[in-house]
Parts: C-alpha cells; structure tokens; sequence
C-alpha cells in the first residue's frame, strides 16, 4: 500500500514539476531586462557554450541584456574556430564583444579588434590587465576577501601557512600585511628549485593552525603532489583551506571560490559602462564580487579548529 | 517485466481517481515545508534542503522544500496549495498588502529571533558619504524587485528620481554586498545591521571606513506560516519547528536561515482548541 502511495506521489510531483517549469518560464519573460537607450551591438563569444561554468557566465550576463542586442557565437561549434570569429567581424559590425574562457579571448586578442573587450573566466587574466580596451572579472575571490572569509569562519584562526612559488612573490607580501589586519600570522615558504618541498611543508605544519592552498602552478604542478600534500596536511593534522571546490572531495576543510552568476551580471555591468563610455567607472579588471563557499563536515570534526556557528548562514553545501 | 511495472501502477491510478488527484497533492503538502526567501540566494537551497531534511527524518515523514522562484512560490502560497511555510515576514505583508484574502488561509505561527531580537534593520552603506545613487552600482543580496522596495522604504518617497539608472547587482550573500563597497566592486551595498556587526569584529580597519547613507524601519526576521486548517489540527507543525534548537542538527539548520530560535504568536492552547 505505502509503495503505491508513493508512486501516485511520485506522479502528481512530476504533474507538479510539469506545471512549475512552464511558470518558471513565465518568469524569466517576466524578468526584466537592462535596455540600453540606443540600439547597441553585443558579440558574445564563448569558448565553448557546452561547458557549464561558461555557460553559467553566458546565461547571467544575457539576462541583463535585450536580446535583440546580442549575438552568440559558440567556437566550439565549428572545427576552424579562429576563421568563424573573423568571418563574423568582417561581416558585421559590433559595439563591443563579450568574450567567454580563455581560448575565446586567445583568439580575439590575436585577431586584434578596435572594438572594446570585457571578459571572464580566464585563469590566466593578469596578461591582459595592462592591455587597451580589455576589461576583465578576475577567475578568483579577491585576498582579502578569501582571509577574511577565513577568519570569519574561524575566529580562533591566528597562524596560516602557505606554500608558494616566486610567480606568486607579489601576492604572499600583499596577503602578509592584509592578514595582518586580520590577526592572523601568515608563515610562508617558497618553493625553490633543488629544495626538499615535502620536509619544508611539513615543518610549515608543524607550527600552523591552518594551511591555505593557492593557485601556484609550481606547487600544485601535479595531482600525485598536490595528494602528497593533502596526506602530509590529514598527518599533522593541519586543515586545509583553499579556493576551488575540487579539493573539498580531497579533504580540504572550506573552500571560497567565485560565484559564477555573480561574475556574469558583473561583466554585464563593465558592458554597461563601456557601451555608455561611462570612462569614470571602468577599471581593466575587477575581483569577483560573490562567494561559493562550501564547508567539509567531516574534515571540521577531525580538524578540533573550532567554528563560528553564525557563519553558517554563508555556506552553499556543506559535504558529509 | 513491462506487466509487472503495469500492475503496479493500475492501483495507484485507480486510487488518484477514487481520492481525486488534487485530495493526494493536498496529503503530500501537509508534510511538506516550503521555503522560499527573496533575501537568500537559491544557490544555498541544496545545504538548506539537505540539512533540514535530516532534521525531519529524525522527527517523522516530514520534508522540507525550498522553492527556486518567486512566482512559483507566490503562486503556492495564493491559490493556498502550500500549508507550512517559512519565509521572510516583509514578503508575507507585502503579499498580504495586495491579497487580503491571504490572512482568512494563512497565520503566522512562528517568529524567528536571533540572539534574542526578532528584528533587523536594512541599511544602505557606502564608503563615500558624498556619492548620489544615480548612475551608481549598488550591490545587493535581495532581488532587484525587493531591492527596490526596499529602496523604497528607506527613502520614501523619492524612489523615482534617486534611483534612476541604478545599476542592481545581485551577489549570493549580505556579507558579498559588504565586501564589494569595502573592496570597490560597487559604490553602495544594502546590507543589514547583523552583518556590519559581524564586519565590525572582524575588520575593524574596513568598518571604520563604513558610512551609513540609509536605514529601514526595524523589519520582522523570518516567519513560519501555517495554513488555518493544518492550525486547526494542533500543533504538530508548530511544535516540530520550535524545538529546532534543542538538537544539534535543528539548530544548524537554524544557523543556515540566520536564526538560533522561534518565539510562539499563537498561544498554544488556544491552537489546540482550534485558532480563529
């Protein structure tokens, strides 16, 4: 009897569903939409529309925009990517381009437009920070967001360990004196070529609370070190804070990374501001501006680092 | 194998004709509790289900629902198929505003506190005293609807003309919103008093720096809304949510929608003799 009854519920939610996925459509016709005064041209350009976080970025940043406005170009939809896109700026003209993934802006950069760039989801963004009409959203939180999301989550967090490499020089001086502010001791130590990085990571465990995992490629040049160093941390005890939701499944404790959506209505609003030559208002780039955070409940019993109860109310997902 | 899945579907049908669809969706929904919050990001609906339902299953056949859009959430509360609801109390009153009808369905069983108060108050900060709203972003973490109503509210009156070419972004949390004024990402956040309390432990250098161009009236944390006819059959609703604080797995859940209790607006004898 209780197996019918579920399948007769079973039935009437996916009746329920049907209904509310034609609402939901409903709404998003409702939602409404920045229109700009004057008929202006977007070329969105995406490296590839299939993958989700591109995606994500497309769908947030169209939402802000007559569609009208804006033409879409996958470059994963054609096997001559580079031939696709000029083909598309000689035939027809645009106020400015979107440009999606890193490929994406690659080639754009290669073809060399007069018509201003606004971009996301690059990792590698600090190359074209310096460049003419390129204005960007960084692919990560900025420093003194990640600590002190750290120290929100942890307010007994007074030692933090980082592991670098000299790419990175400039931003670890920059994090000493923000975690400082912080109240947080920040111990780093650089990688260097002929240095023994297992025995120096672990005397770094040895006197930190908590270590905090950066984007360096020299430090996280392959998955069998970047294991290495999570069995070295789950050793000492040492939990591991970091900026990508990959390594939450490898033990990491909290992760705070860009939120996806948030990054695409960001570039929506650069587009704004270049399309109205708001000049006063545009920087080349700027930091992601919302959170992902997502906290590893089995990591925090194991960890003994004792958590800020109230900071809950931030978390997306927490993993058990 | 196809007979057999047949077989057992030919009761369930049979018994959606003899209750009638709509009498089952109605048994489904008094276990159900909806959620939805113009003031909480939906990306956190997967760690609010995920944890309150564990919390149910300890309590019974309980679960909980957030509801991704708000016209699909309005539209459950309106045409009254919903019967256990939590959600923000300034978008009941906003919704009982315009529908009076709403109050002979529904009543609020359940108001939520936080460290004792069960109130907040928005406020509208900037680093720059000086700067007009016109033309400027605004970083929020309530839609750009409710934003603007609560614009609205904090300088009435005015909402025409100030706000014009206001530039509305969205970030998932009211911590985001503060941090994008403290770090330039936008001119001005609408934040609440809890979290620039938490701003002002946490970075004493970046509060100082915080100037408040706006403030709300105090407004009502988040309610539970119980349908007049769930009221009538007692207080197994009200009782399942109010005692959230007293296991560890109820009071996270708590934590995630901002709050550590409930305080009853019924009297609860007077629910179990059946509410007016």
């Amino acid at each position: 009897m209780f197996e019918r009854m579920f399948k007769c519920f079973m039935v009437i939610m996916l009746l329920s569903q049907v209904a509310c996925s034609s609402i939901e459509s409903r709404s998003e016709q409702d939602n409404a939409s920045y229109e700009s005064s004057e008929r202006q041209r977007i070329l969105l350009v995406n490296t590839n529309a299939r993958v989700e976080r591109y995606s994500i970025a497309e769908s947030s940043f169209s939402s802000l925009f007559d569609q009208n406005d804006i033409k879409k170009l996958d470059l994963a939809s054609d096997s001559e990517p580079l031939e696709l896109l000029l083909d598309e700026l000689n035939t027809d003209s645009y106020d400015a381009i979107y440009s999606i993934g890193a490929k994406s802006l690659a080639l754009i950069d290669y073809i060399a437009p007069e018509t201003p760039v606004v971009y996301n989801s690059v990792l590698d963004w600090r190359r074209f920070q310096g460049s003419e009409s390129y204005y960007g959203v960084a692919s990560e939180i900025s420093l003194i967001a990640q600590l002190t999301w750290f120290k929100h989550f942890f307010p007994e967090l007074q030692s933090l360990g980082v592991i670098y490499s000299e790419t990175n020089s400039g931003l670890i001086s920059e994090a000493r004196a923000l975690a400082e502010r912080l109240g947080i001791d920040l111990l780093a130590v650089q990688v260097e070529k002929g240095r023994d990085v297992h025995q120096e990571a672990a005397n770094l465990m040895s006197e930190v609370q908590a270590l905090w995992l950066i984007s360096d490629i020299a430090v996280l040049s392959s998955e069998e070190r970047v294991k290495q160093l999570f069995e070295l941390a789950d050793r000492n005890r040492v939990p591991v804070l970091t900026y990508d939701d990959l390594f939450i499944e490898m033990g990491a404790l909290l992760s705070i990374a860009a939120d996806l959506p948030t990054m695409g209505r960001q570039a929506a609003l650069i587009m704004r501001d270049v399309l109205m030559n708001n000049q006063s208002q545009i920087k080349p780039i700027v930091y992601p501006a919302g959170s992902r955070i997502i906290l590893n409940q089995a990591t925090l019993e194991e960890s003994g680092l004792p958590i800020n109860e109230d900071a809950l109310d931030s978390v997306n997902d927490i993993r058990y | 194998m196809i007979s057999k899945q047949f077989q057992s579907i030919v009761p369930t049908l049979l018994l959606s004709i003899l209750l009638g669809v709509s009498e089952i969706a109605r048994a489904a929904s008094l276990n159900t509790l909806y959620f939805y919050s113009p003031e909480v990001s939906t990306s956190r609906n997967t760690v609010l289900k995920g944890t309150f339902d564990h919390y149910f299953l300890q309590k019974g056949q309980h679960r909980f629902q957030p509801v991704e859009n708000q016209n699909v959430f309005e539209d459950l509360l309106l045409s009254h198929q919903a019967d256990a609801l939590i959600m923000s109390s300034f978008h009941f009153s906003l919704l009982a505003e315009n529908e009076p009808t709403l109050l002979s369905h529904y009543v609020p069983v359940l108001q939520g506190e936080k460290n004792g108060s069960d109130v907040y108050q928005r406020l509208l900060v900037s680093m720059n005293e000086g700067l007009t709203l016109q033309g400027r972003k605004l970083a929020t973490s309530s839609n750009a609807l409710l934003t603007t109503k609560l614009l609205d509210r904090i300088f009435p009156g005015s909402a025409s003309t100030k706000f014009e070419n206001l530039n509305i972004l969205e970030v998932p949390k009211d911590i985001d919103a503060l941090m994008a004024v403290g770090l330039g990402l936008a001119d001005f956040a609408l934040t609440t008093n809890d979290s620039l309390s938490t701003l002002s432990t946490l970075y004493k250098e970046q509060y100082s720096r915080v100037r408040i161009i706006g403030k709300s009236l105090q407004q009502k944390r988040m309610v539970l809304i119980l349908s007049k006819k769930v009221v009538e059959t007692g207080t197994q609703w009200g009782d399942l949510v109010y005692s959230m604080p007293e296991s560890p797995l109820g009071k996270r859940a708590l934590k995630l929608l901002s709050l550590d209790s409930w305080r009853w607006l019924l009297n609860k004898g007077a629910i179990q003799g059946g509410a007016e």
